[in-house]
């Protein structure tokens, strides 16, 4: 699963221990162009309290979701 | 400014008739005062005590009289921070454009977290066809049309019936379970109006004649807004585009942009091929045969729908930093979904905080309450209206006519509109001519086409304000930028949860 990861703490995050903690937990990095304060990442559900547990208070990790294309189209309901 | 709170403004209020709900409002960016906000939010959460019943003075446009607004103020965590209050659905607009650098949260109940017992309900329905009907979807001259939607329904209230795309000839086969279509809707892509029809008798061949779109037809946006005669902008306003890519269309030309769908190159901030964002697009700045809202304005695409797929969270909060990056003064979001998204709340919330406001569309789940982002306070949330006889009566358009109606009677909310006390202006977003890729145009409904006409508007008033655009960008910037766009909105008569402060009036 995709989760965005990310920083409201008021002081600067210490992104050594980020790297080090995904990098022990096995979750991979897709996109880091907007850190240090947000990324999005991959990883098994599972992972996901002790990456909580793992990172400094102030990130928080939030699923990536899928926004469709507006439209009014009437559509069918399926049975 | 359009409200200024004094000593005048703390008086005992007179007898609240109207329904009261409680909302949690903070500073913008902090739970307490940190000194970015400007004087009059402030002043206002400073000032104000639990227990005190407040009156505000609001001015709704230059030429007319101040009126009051009545709130409450219930609670408070801290002197400085958030409060508390209660306050009326139909004054929560006047409210939120006169301190725009406020959050203003609807204060949630929730329930012990045990699980209820679960109901599931099997439907299981044999449907067994009656009839097998080829629909064949033509031009005034008889060709087939590809590529068109047909939709009928024998038993709309329960959504029965069958649907199915024309071939290269415009055919289409449907087994149907009835003779008779209850409703029949087809949705062309681009250059016909689409087509609606009740009480139809099937037979084995039906043969549909589509009408052609006239670039000078007069539609909603345009019986509102003359945008034919309107004059090119000349100051330079920066709106960001965040959708499915715009054009090519030589009647939009685009500055720049970025694709920020992910493994796709960022330079192809084209229109994925689904036409949303160039029609979202032509209603703001389309500069050819077809006039926009702001001909002129530099348009900003930013990417972020994968063709036939959805749009990342991520993809979103990545444009909005680009936007900010980029210098846009507005950003157009004709998007959203149910839940709340606290990441991308953060980064418009980022956007309010450099001087850019963004737009959102109210969404199209027919009066569900208003869609995320739309639903953020510091986002501008549009709801869709149209107006009847600014479409043929048999078009798809027609199916949105609904109550509640304006002051002017033929003035309607798009019954796929929705709605709610986070609405804030109203626009045309029923059967809307804009652009559509390789230079074609469409015909659109939907709070998408709302927001751009909205967003396209404030685009032109804000033209007309330089000492507003020149200001640094930042929280300040966008909290004139509000106050200015609510002094010039008219009410329509619909009433607040489903117009908000009304509608944007033209410069004059």
């Amino acid at each position: 699963m995709k989760f965005i990861i990310s920083y409201k703490g008021k002081t600067a995050p210490d992104l050594n221990k980020v790297a080090a903690v995904l990098d022990q937990l096995q979750v991979e990095m897709l996109d880091s162009t907007l850190m240090p304060r947000t990324a999005l990442v991959k990883m098994d559900a599972a992972v996901l309290q002790q990456l909580k547990h793992e990172l400094d208070e102030g990130w928080d990790i939030v699923p990536e979701k899928t926004y469709p294309v507006p439209d009014t189209h009437k559509t069918l309901r399926k049975s | 400014m359009i409200c200024q709170l004094s000593s005048d403004d703390f008086m005992p209020m007179k007898k609240q008739s109207k329904t009261q709900d409680n909302y949690i409002i903070l500073p913008v960016s902090t739970t307490r005062l940190n000194g970015e906000e400007s004087s009059a939010v402030a002043n206002f959460l400073s000032q104000v005590e639990p227990a005190k019943q407040i009156r505000l003075n609001v001015r709704k446009s230059p030429e007319e009289p101040a009126t009051a607004i009545d709130l409450k103020v219930l609670d408070s965590i801290h002197q400085q921070g958030a409060k508390l209050i209660s306050i009326s659905k139909e004054e929560l607009a006047d409210f939120r454009f006169s301190y725009p650098g406020l959050r203003i949260i609807k204060e949630k109940f929730y329930r012990p977290a045990v699980c209820a017992n679960v109901q599931i309900r099997l439907q299981i329905r044999q449907i067994r066809a009656r009839v097998i009907t080829t629909f064949k979807i033509l031009d005034p001259e008889g060709n087939g049309i590809p590529d068109v939607t047909v939709v009928i329904f024998t038993d709309f209230a329960i959504g029965r019936g069958a649907s199915g795309i024309t071939d290269g000839h415009g055919n289409v086969k449907l087994k149907l379970d009835k003779y008779t279509a209850e409703r029949i809707y087809i949705y062309p892509n681009h250059s016909y109006w689409g087509y609606y029809k009740r009480s139809v008798k099937l037979s084995n061949t039906m043969k549909i004649k589509l009408r052609p779109i006239a670039a000078s037809y007069t539609d909603s946006l345009r019986y509102f807004y003359d945008t034919p005669h309107w004059k090119s902008i000349t100051q330079k306003v920066r709106v960001g585009i965040i959708d499915t890519g715009v054009g090519p269309h030589t009647d939009v030309k685009v500055t720049g942009g970025k694709n920020l769908v992910r493994g796709e190159d960022e330079k192809d901030y084209a229109d994925n091929g689904e036409g949303h964002g160039t029609h979202v697009a032509g209603i703001i700045g389309a500069s050819g045969k077809l006039k926009g809202m702001a001909a002129g304005v530099e348009i900003m695409s930013y990417r972020v729908f994968p063709k036939d797929a959805g749009a990342s969270s991520f993809a979103i909060m990545k444009a909005i930093d680009q936007a900010i990056t980029d210098g846009c003064d507005l950003i157009n979001m004709s998007l959203g979904q149910a839940e709340d998204d606290e990441g991308i709340d953060s980064y418009i919330k980022e956007a309010y905080n450099a001087g850019v406001l963004c737009f959102a569309a109210n969404g199209n789940d027919s009066r569900s309450p208003v869609s995320f982002p739309a639903a953020y306070s510091l986002s501008i949330a549009v709801s869709a209206m149209g107006r009847k006889s600014t479409f043929p009566s048999n078009s798809v358009s027609a199916s949105a006519v609904q109550a509640p109606y304006g002051t002017d009677k033929k003035d309607f909310i798009a019954d796929f509109s929705n709605i709610g006390p986070e609405t804030d202006l109203c626009a045309p977003g029923v059967g809307i001519i804009s652009t559509y890729p390789k230079n074609r145009y469409a015909v659109m409904d939907g709070t998408s086409m709302a927001c751009p006409a909205a967003a396209g508007l404030a685009a032109r008033l804000l033209a007309g304000s330089p000492q507003i655009l020149s200001m640094p960008r930042n929280q300040a910037r966008a909290d004139e930028m509000t106050k200015y766009l609510a002094v010039n909105i008219k009410s329509l008569g619909f009433g607040s949860t489903f117009e908000g402060k009304g509608m944007l009036r033209a410069p004059v």
